[in-house]
């Protein structure tokens, strides 16, 4: 370790600085890490200001999409680093969900029940992981679609834990430093924001530094990785792992916020929206999560005002197509792509005006 | 304590056919040796096993001393054993230093001194005649270059025993010079780095290496000093078909 940071001191010193290419810097999700922090930070101020402004039906949605984002967030590590496909969004959104609830109901603390439960959802999520570092590509998808469709079964079948089919309530005395954690509210709002902009700046931070290249080096060079000493299996433990992690925050959050759960909040499609919401957006953008996010919690719920409820599905379709065909990563990549093109076409207008 | 590497008596089985049978040489330190044989002779096989990605059926191969047997194919670069792949494999998010420092991460431990400050990644690119790319992506950069990166990273390490498997494949005439000369420079820099070069180009392995072992469906026909090798009558039917050994040299 010494060695490598004496190396990579050396290296900063010596090489001069320059900046990866806009289109590799989009394509890849690296670099510009300063831009990345700014544009989170307009992109969540603009959500929450959407939210303060909006009807309280609509600023619930706007609550549950951010979220879903934080799950996305997660979500985009295994897809966006390891390549794998993971649909057991869900399973750590119910987990942490379920977990708070439980831990609260017996008497805990509800700030210690929340942690626990994310630690739980971590730890479940770290031992799921083992046996899919033996697997690749569909199988994996295959062994988290098993997972993600057994849950509301076992959740129901759990009843003693989970309240089975009738479900199970949050704590609704829960108010750490007097704010009101439920429902609409818009300490509720503010929360969930903050959590999903400080996140997605740990994430970003990672991504960036070293734990974020030795994860690409094992999802995109594996073997080059074994041979300079990387283990594959510990570094897919990990990321799984931080998947998790954050499927348990967002499953925390959303028992708070829905105030009551059940085993249809956490059906086999939740997960599926998660994986879709990771991909519409772009799976290595931050602020795309967020987007992901709005994509999966509140476009379904606009979209239903203005056209018939089995058309959305349809309409989501075809975004989803338009997403891949956009440039395979997502509308986030798509957008930094073309800003700079656009800010250049404007510049080059008014100059010539 | 030999040094270098010896293999003893290797066998590797695919399905119950032989792709390596009983293969033994050695390689003296600071030796450059040319690992050469027909398409499917095992040779690639050879490195997988050496680097440990394949579990030989039988035999044995100590370095320096250490049997590798019991060593983990990511634990091996500690011991000094470094490879590059036939097919580059480079993160294609990463640029190519980023890619070149993948290599700094787990050098040989104990024994290992700190490398001089001549050993960081860029300067090893800038020795190899590729250092422009630095910041560039893989997808970015000529194939050549990618191959290069991948020769980079595995001297980050600063390993006793680099296993090449098949550098000059799909590269250019020019790219191929080019190569050469990284290697050549390679040697200048590290006289004391034990090569073991997988290579179909019989001339430019001949350039480059000392001795030469020759496989043959499995098996080792020959090893020995190059020109020695590269007369060996069995060589020639085997390997070179019927042509003279002076045709077969550049």
């Amino acid at each position: 370790m010494t060695l490598q940071k004496d190396v990579e001191t050396q290296e900063s010193a010596r090489r001069p600085r320059r900046r990866l290419s806009a289109r590799a810097a989009a394509s890849t999700g690296r670099g510009r890490v300063p831009a990345r922090l700014l544009t989170l930070a307009v992109v969540a101020v603009a959500v929450l200001a959407f939210g303060f402004a909006s009807a309280p039906s609509v600023r619930y949605a706007v609550i549950l999409s951010v979220i879903y984002a934080i799950a996305i967030l997660g979500n985009n590590a295994v897809l966006g680093l390891l390549g794998e496909m993971n649909l057991s969004g869900g399973v750590t959104m119910a987990l942490g969900a379920y977990g708070f609830c439980w831990f609260s109901a017996q008497g805990m603390n509800p700030a210690l029940a929340a942690v626990t439960a994310v630690l739980l959802t971590a730890l479940v999520s770290a031992v799921i992981a083992i046996p899919t570092t033996r697997l690749r590509g569909i199988f994996t998808a295959l062994a988290t679609f098993a997972l993600a469709y057994a849950i509301p079964t076992l959740a129901i079948y759990l009843k003693d834990i989970t309240g089975g089919d009738e479900g199970t309530s949050a704590p609704y005395d829960f108010a750490p430093f007097g704010l009101e954690l439920s429902g609409s509210t818009w300490d509720m709002l503010t929360t969930v924001v903050v959590i999903f902009v400080l996140l997605g700046a740990l994430s970003l931070y990672l991504f960036n530094a070293r734990p974020g290249t030795t994860a690409l080096v094992v999802g995109e060079a594996e073997l080059a990785g074994t041979t300079t000493g990387i283990s594959h299996r510990t570094v897919k433990v990990v990321v799984w792992t931080w998947a998790g992690t954050l499927g348990g925050i967002a499953g925390v959050l959303y028992a708070l916020a829905v105030g009551f759960i059940g085993p249809t909040g956490f059906s086999f499609m939740l997960g599926v929206w998660i994986l879709v919401g990771g991909v519409i957006a772009g799976p290595r953008s931050v602020w795309g999560a967020l987007l992901g996010g709005l994509f999966v919690g509140l476009l379904p719920v606009e979209l239903q005002s203005v056209v018939p409820p089995a058309a959305t599905g349809i309409i989501f379709g075809a975004i989803l197509l338009i997403a891949l065909l956009a440039g395979g990563r997502g509308l986030a990549e798509w957008i930094e792509r073309a800003a700079p093109k656009m800010t250049e076409l404007i510049r080059r207008r008014r100059a010539a005006s | 304590m030999t040094t270098g590497l010896e293999v003893r008596d290797l066998t590797m089985t695919f399905s119950g056919v032989d792709a390596l049978a009983q293969v033994s040489f050695s390689i003296g330190e600071g030796v450059w040796l040319g690992l050469i044989g027909p398409n499917g002779s095992g040779k690639s096989t050879m490195l997988n096993v050496l680097s440990g990605l394949y579990r030989p059926r039988a035999g044995s191969v100590v370095m320096n001393g250490h049997d590798l047997q019991a060593v983990r194919a990511r634990h091996r670069i500690r011991q000094g054993l470094s490879r590059t792949f036939q097919h580059p494999q480079l993160a294609a998010s990463l640029t190519i230093l980023e890619n070149v420092m993948v290599g700094a991460a787990h050098r040989p431990t104990a024994e290992a001194p700190s490398p001089p400050a001549s050993d960081s990644g860029a300067e090893w690119l800038r020795r190899l005649g590729c250092d422009e790319y630095a910041e560039h992506l893989p997808s970015e950069a000529p194939y050549g270059v990618q191959k290069l990166a991948e020769v980079a990273r595995a001297l980050m390490s600063a390993p006793s025993l680099l296993l090449l498997d098949e550098p000059a494949a799909g590269l250019s005439a020019r790219e191929r010079v080019d190569l050469v000369a990284a290697l050549k420079e390679i040697r200048r820099h590290r006289p004391t780095l034990t090569l073991c070069l997988v290579e179909h180009d019989v001339g430019l392995v001949a350039s480059l290496c000392s001795e030469l072992a020759v496989l043959s469906a499995g098996r080792l026909i020959a090893n020995g000093p190059t020109q020695t090798v590269l007369a060996d009558e069995a060589v020639k039917v085997a390997y070179l078909g019927t042509r003279s050994t002076h045709d077969a040299t550049p």
